[in-house]
């Protein structure tokens, strides 16, 4: 009975832990670690925004639909905030907000050149940006600036087809 | 298959990565922006004898904002080296709105702007130098040849990097530019 309970109790636990929240502040390196560590998806879309972006604030709502429209084992969403220390708290809770749950990230304050660089050095710096990535990180795909909820579901199924 | 991902990541970032480079002359020299002043310019009345620095920039952009008490310090840094200072709102897409002329004509009263601050009807100069974010500078040499792009400095609050003031200080000089290209985090170019 003991131990029934204590496994009734970590089962809760395990499912409690996936329904919160937690971001982490993170270099590149670390994120791509991270991501790697516990993914399970054939796609990892990785969004990065500001609560300063007037248009990642804009998209944010259906990219968090997105997790919901697609298998975990087909497409995880990542966001990375790139708000600086002092509104850590407001990227915080725009995210429970928008109940997005789970590991998300933070860029560690600092070194923008280096994270730009390291995200895709064709990247301009723009936010919103937005990459897909296989299993083993390479990115496939990515933009910068706005989209609408379409184009996001067309890239996604073209590489879900492509992979087969 | 990888090949194929390859060639669409290449021909994504041609198609994205068409900005000016290092070298290059001054593109749109002649394209007329109009001032907040009333008046109309090509953009070379701009220049001063020993070049010009172009600044991509915006009303309400909070990196804009939050760079925006170095613009007069640069400007003046500029025209004690005889080089001239542009800013340059290309958010065309909103310039029915919060990027209004008539806005920027607030925006530059409310934070004191001393240089030239012209609107690019259609994004027309921003197109023609791949510019795709602000705040974004392009500093060109007496020859109206760049020699450098990117980041005003490397902030916003511990400044390790002042890049742009260090290469206004290269370029009055003739010399060298030490970091020619940077990039920053910003708001996209509103097309």
């Amino acid at each position: 009975m003991r131990n029934i309970i204590i496994f009734f109790f970590i089962l809760v636990s395990i499912r409690c832990g996936s329904d919160l929240l937690n971001v982490k502040a993170v270099t590149v390196p670390e994120l791509y670690n991270n991501i790697k560590e516990n993914n399970v998806s054939s796609l990892v879309l990785l969004n990065i925004w500001s609560t300063s972006c007037i248009p990642c604030i804009e998209e944010f709502p259906y990219i968090v639909k997105l997790k919901k429209r697609y298998d975990i084992n087909k497409l995880d969403v990542v966001f990375l905030s790139t708000d600086w220390d002092e509104n850590e708290e407001a990227a915080e809770n725009f995210l429970l907000s928008q109940k997005v749950k789970g590991q998300h990230y933070r860029k560690l304050e600092g070194n923008t050149q280096e994270f730009i660089d390291d995200i895709c050095p064709s990247w301009s710096g723009a936010l919103p940006f937005t990459g897909i990535f296989n299993q083993e990180l390479n990115l496939l795909s990515f933009w910068q600036g706005k989209r609408d909820e379409k184009f996001f579901i067309s890239k996604i199924d073209s590489l879900l087809g492509a992979k087969g | 298959m990888i090949r194929i991902l390859t060639l669409g990541i290449i021909a994504l970032t041609t198609l994205m990565s068409e900005e000016i480079s290092i070298g290059s002359k001054m593109p749109g020299s002649d394209y007329i922006l109009k001032n907040i002043n009333g008046k109309e310019s090509e953009l070379s009345t701009y220049k001063k004898e020993n070049g010009l620095l172009v600044i991509f920039s915006c009303n309400t952009c909070p990196w804009v904002i939050r760079w925006q008490g170095r613009y007069n310090p640069i400007s003046e840094l500029c025209s004690k080296n005889n080089i001239g200072f542009v800013a340059v709102n290309s958010n065309a897409s909103q310039h029915d709105g919060v990027d209004s002329f008539d806005s920027m004509k607030e925006h530059a009263k409310k934070y004191e702007y001393i240089f030239p601050y012209v609107l690019d009807s259609g994004s027309r100069l921003a197109k023609t130098f791949g510019a795709m974010v602000t705040p974004h500078v392009y500093l060109f040499d007496k020859n109206g040849d760049l020699r450098y792009r990117g980041a005003i400095d490397d902030g916003p609050k511990r400044v390790k990097h002042n890049y742009l003031v260090d290469a206004i200080n290269s370029v009055s000089k003739g010399k060298s530019v030490r970091t020619k290209t940077t990039k920053s985090l910003g708001c996209s170019i509103k097309y």
